[in-house]
């Protein structure tokens, strides 16, 4: 199993032709990682039915008085 | 004639006649050319063009016409809002002589009011900064201190309008970067509801989470420019077609009995803010108005779902330039970017639907039963340039601090909700703080009600630096 800064270096270059050095790859493993756990942390709210225009129709809902 | 004078009242003495819009303007340049060596506010200064604007609305005027609530008013802004024709080149080298192709919505609608644009304002390179640095155009320096940073992205609109340079300017915020120049150079600054003021000739940062507002010495003046801006847009979908209150109006409704949340603790906040935050709690407590304890949410996984949001937005539009010109970015503006390339589409997009339920969420807990919400714009001192210089000095130390700038600002940028930057007070080494409040979906009157109110009884608002002799 590659460790994550392989992982992110090879697919930097492979997907999106960047290449990166080992130290920055690395320190972009990390920050992905960070990024995508605060993310998956909080999938467990969504449902199918979840859309992201729903956020401005809840702008758009007069405020409860 | 510019001093201390606010933009209300010079529009109200240009349209009497007790002044003209060409004394005002050239007391602006006059100002401007005073400070600009000190603290770089301007990328491009249009003199003439501003003059000539002067003087056609001093004709207009005396033929009997005034265009609108700022006929003659010297405005400026952040150099990313397009005007067709001019160079806007967003703080960047790569747009160093890019001519735009359009005129923001934003600027039809100051230009329809009777303004007269003075040029353009220093800013971060493409918006991503929270600083004030920027190694094309050089730095924007904090007018009280040169040595100390602005505050970012909008640090020229920050700057200029401490100085009295402007009567007023229009910034856009992704993270805070209205409200950090703001609260750091001791402005009003007014990031609305997302959707409250087109996006359309703005450049993106973000387009998620991009919001357009105005900087001020007051918030009389911040009500009225953003009575002007806001409201709906053909050419920007996501503006909203909700009718635009009458900001200025709302500034006198009553606030006795509004009732403000403050978190018991404040994690993380200098002593110097909490003491400032302390005072305003007591000024705003004397207006009437209550003050709730309230709980903060952990703001972490709101600031990382923005982030998410942020690096793929901006990775996605400045692919091309980054695959050609890559050298022509700063590095901390191409770090900042990199791993939107990196991060799933399926985690974007999850981002993206995670936005209403943690909007939701924040509403139904933390804005439960209050008006508003009383938060620090800024959790500490303003620094030096020196000690957050990252493109120059990188370093673990430097980076700490700007992770820390915008932990009370990027998350409404998130929730969308508006909030407002207020001065009340200053720092240890007399630099200004500010303090926020936010507000429900589209409930900028009541933000504006309660900071009129607080600036009725104090006076933070009318400190202004001084140019050496």
């Amino acid at each position: 199993m590659k460790d994550r800064a392989t992982l992110i270096a090879d697919l930097a270059a492979d997907l999106q032709g960047i290449r990166l050095p080992p130290a920055r790859a690395a320190e972009l493993a990390a920050e992905v990682d960070r990024l995508n756990g605060a993310v998956r942390a909080a999938t467990g709210q969504l449902s199918f039915d979840d859309d992201p225009a729903a956020y401005a129709a809840l702008l758009a809902t007069p405020a409860p008085r | 004639m510019n001093d201390g004078t606010s933009l209300t009242a010079i529009a109200a003495a240009i349209a009497e006649g007790r002044t003209t819009s060409v004394a005002v303007t050239e007391a602006c340049l006059a100002r401007i050319e005073a400070w600009q060596p000190r603290i770089n506010a301007f990328i491009r200064l249009d003199r003439e063009a501003a003059l000539a604007t002067a003087h056609e609305r001093d004709r207009e005027r005396a033929a009997g016409r005034l265009r609108g609530k700022l006929h003659g008013v010297p405005l400026a802004h952040k150099d990313m809002f397009y005007r067709t024709g001019r160079i806007s080149t967003g703080g960047s080298a790569i747009r160093r002589d890019w001519i735009a192709d359009r005129t923001a919505t934003v600027i039809d609608r100051l230009d329809a009011a009777g303004a007269v644009d003075l040029g353009t304002l220093n800013m971060a390179e493409f918006a991503a900064g929270p600083t004030g640095h920027n190694i094309h155009v050089g730095d924007c320096c904090n007018p009280w201190d040169p040595a100390r940073v602005t505050g970012g992205s909008s640090s020229g609109a920050g700057a200029s309008v401490a100085a009295r340079l402007v009567f007023g300017a229009l910034g856009s915020d992704t993270g805070g970067s209205i409200r950090m120049p703001a609260a750091i150079c001791g402005v009003v600054g007014m990031k609305p509801t997302y959707g409250r003021v087109s996006r359309f000739g703005a450049l993106p940062r973000s387009w998620s989470l991009d919001h357009v507002g105005p900087l001020t010495r007051s918030v009389a003046d911040n009500a009225r420019l953003l009575s002007i801006i806001a409201g709906t847009d053909a050419a920007d979908s996501t503006a909203s077609p909700q009718a635009v209150p009458d900001y200025e109006a709302a500034l006198g409704q009553p606030v006795t009995g509004l009732r403000l949340g403050l978190p018991a603790t404040l994690d993380g906040v200098d002593a110097d803010v909490l003491s400032v935050l302390d005072r305003a709690r007591a000024d705003l407590e004397r207006l009437g108005i209550r003050i709730v304890d309230v709980r903060l949410p952990d703001l972490a996984p709101l600031f990382d779902t923005a982030e998410t949001i942020i690096k793929c937005e901006a990775a996605s539009m400045h692919r091309p330039w980054l695959e050609a010109r890559p050298q022509d970015y700063s590095n901390q503006v191409r770090w900042r970017m990199e791993a939107g390339f990196l991060i799933p589409a399926t985690q974007y997009i999850d981002a993206l639907r995670l936005r209403t339920h943690h909007t939701e969420a924040f509403l139904a807990t933390t804005m439960d039963g209050i008006d508003a919400l009383l938060l620090p714009t800024m959790p500490f001192a303003t620094p030096t340039r020196a000690a957050t210089d990252v493109e120059r000095q990188p370093g673990a130390t430097a980076l700490a601090i700007l992770a820390r700038f915008s932990r009370f600002t990027r998350p409404f940028n998130l929730l969308g909700l508006p909030a407002l930057s207020v001065p009340c007070g200053a720092d240890s080494n007399g630099l200004p703080l500010g303090l926020q409040l936010v507000g429900r979906p589209f409930a900028e009157a009541t933000l504006y009600a309660i900071a009129h109110a607080y600036q009725q009884v104090t006076d933070h608002h009318r400190r202004a630096p001084t140019l050496p002799a």
